[in-house]
């Protein structure tokens, strides 16, 4: 006569859990459980922000979740699943842990004046403020609206735009849209994020 | 994917269990009985090996739980029944002595409900019920298992695409500059590719609900858990120690296994020894 699946079960439930069952000794164990640093870290799929080949890349940060903690960046590795790289990095892709956490990364916006040699510190709202007095000063200086033959062109080749790699799909399409309506005509993106 | 399974394979087990012994001391006892166990699968696979090839028309391609090759396995039975006497703690023994005691139906019965069965239903608590069967079938499903013609995999199954069992463990394997992950499967103890981030119990996918737990002195142990369904998949990262053989060093891994059910968490399936 075959096993029936009720024959199997009821051989599996003879027993219990544990392996004290078996008889084994369980003490040491509980005892070296009781010194174990455990961390919970997660795991987060994301993709390399250096340059346009996207590799995906998984990012390990530990916190137990408590409000008053920040998750911290252990570990970052290649996805193996990853249909582009399957795992593998470039030099500078394997050290993005480095760039996410690094005492040299700056925090805050700095400028360095014309003529000077020291990065001074300054406010978010006084950079945007400097930066769109700029870009109009220069608009308003070296527009052209018209070439040496008469021609309507409404351009401006005294300002040039250069996408970062991090740029997404959405923050390139923003870009183009408002070099283009101040006449920006040296413009260059990477879309690919 | 490891090479098909073998005498170095074998030998390979009984290496890492008994260097595992001494700074495990919490192991120690585990792994001195599990050398004598796989000690004995050895020679038990180099047996069913030999015979055939004495006898290569033996039916080993066909379906995996097909049924047993009895002439082939039962002559070893009594001699593993009593390896168990003379080397398991009390409770393992008196039940290897109380198995020899029957006749050789019960024993076949016996093997055959596990065969048929193990794997598939849901049966954290089975480890002892199951050990004897299990550890006997162990290098016989093996030796099947390394004979049949593998598929290419194209999707991401949780149960084994041979036999259909659930998975026993997770194994990182260097892929790039990452570690792919496979899974073994609990019955036949063949590999797997499985993604990385999907609980292979409910398929949960939010990475914040599938937290991996390492302990400090032993980086290359992962508890990989689930919030969503509460089971827990014991993974071995060979990225971090590339020495670790899967199945020994889990048997050694027991106060991650009393930890993670302090935590609340289940695990997908007991290895042999319940660990």
């Amino acid at each position: 006569m075959s096993p029936t699946r009720r024959d199997f079960l009821k051989l599996t439930t003879i027993g219990g859990a544990a392996a004290t069952l078996f008889g084994f000794d369980l003490k040491p164990a509980y005892a070296q459980l009781r010194t174990l640093k455990i961390a919970r870290a997660n795991e987060t799929r994301s993709t390399c922000p250096y340059c346009s080949v996207s590799c995906g890349v998984i990012i390990y940060t530990i916190g137990d979740r408590a409000k008053n903690v920040t998750p911290q960046v252990v570990h970052v590795e290649g996805d193996p699943d990853h249909p582009i790289n399957r795992g593998t990095l470039c030099p500078k892709g394997a050290s993005l842990e480095q760039d996410i956490l690094n005492e040299r990364r700056l925090l805050k916006p700095q400028v360095r004046r014309p003529g000077g040699t020291e990065w001074e510190d300054i406010s978010w709202d006084d950079a945007i403020s400097e930066i769109a007095q700029k870009v109009k000063k220069t608009r308003d200086d070296t527009f052209i609206e018209k070439d040496a033959a008469g021609h309507t062109v409404n351009r401006l080749e005294s300002i040039a735009w250069s996408g970062g790699c991090t740029d997404t799909n959405e923050f390139n399409y923003l870009v183009v849209k408002t070099m283009r309506s101040l006449g920006v005509v040296h413009l260059e993106n990477q879309a690919r994020v | 994917m490891p090479e098909k399974t073998g005498a170095a394979e074998y030998g390979a087990r009984i290496r890492r269990a008994e260097s595992l012994s001494s700074p495990h001391s919490s192991a120690t006892e585990f792994l001195q009985f599990y050398v004598h166990v796989v000690s004995f699968q050895k020679l038990l696979h180099a047996n069913i090996a030999a015979a055939h090839q004495v006898k290569p028309s033996s039916d080993v391609s066909s379906e995996l739980r097909a049924d047993i090759d009895f002439a082939v396995v039962l002559p070893h039975f009594r001699g593993y029944l009593s390896v168990i006497e003379n080397h398991a703690p009390p409770a393992l023994a008196e039940s290897a002595r109380q198995m020899a005691l029957l006749g050789s139906d019960s024993w076949i019965a016996s093997l055959e409900a596990y065969w048929q069965h193990a794997g598939i239903y849901e049966q954290q608590v089975g480890a002892f019920a199951q050990f004897l069967p299990r550890a006997f079938l162990q290098p016989y499903v093996e030796f099947r298992a390394g004979s049949l013609p593998r598929a290419p995999q194209v999707t991401t199954p949780r149960l084994c695409p041979l036999c259909g069992s659930r998975p026993l463990l997770g194994v990182l394997r260097p892929e790039g500059d990452g570690g792919k992950r496979f899974l073994q499967c609990s019955f036949c103890l063949q590999e797997w590719e499985f993604r990385r981030i999907l609980c292979p119990s409910c398929g949960e996918e939010t990475e914040d609900k599938l937290p991996v737990y390492i302990a400090e002195d032993s980086p290359h142990v992962r508890v990989e858990a689930c919030d969503t369904c509460k089971f827990y998949l014991r993974t071995i990262d060979l990225t971090k120690d590339g020495n670790a053989i899967p199945l020994v060093d889990d048997l050694a891994a027991i106060p991650h296994t009393l930890w993670a059910t302090e935590q609340g968490y289940l695990r997908l399936q007991p290895n042999l020894l319940g660990t």
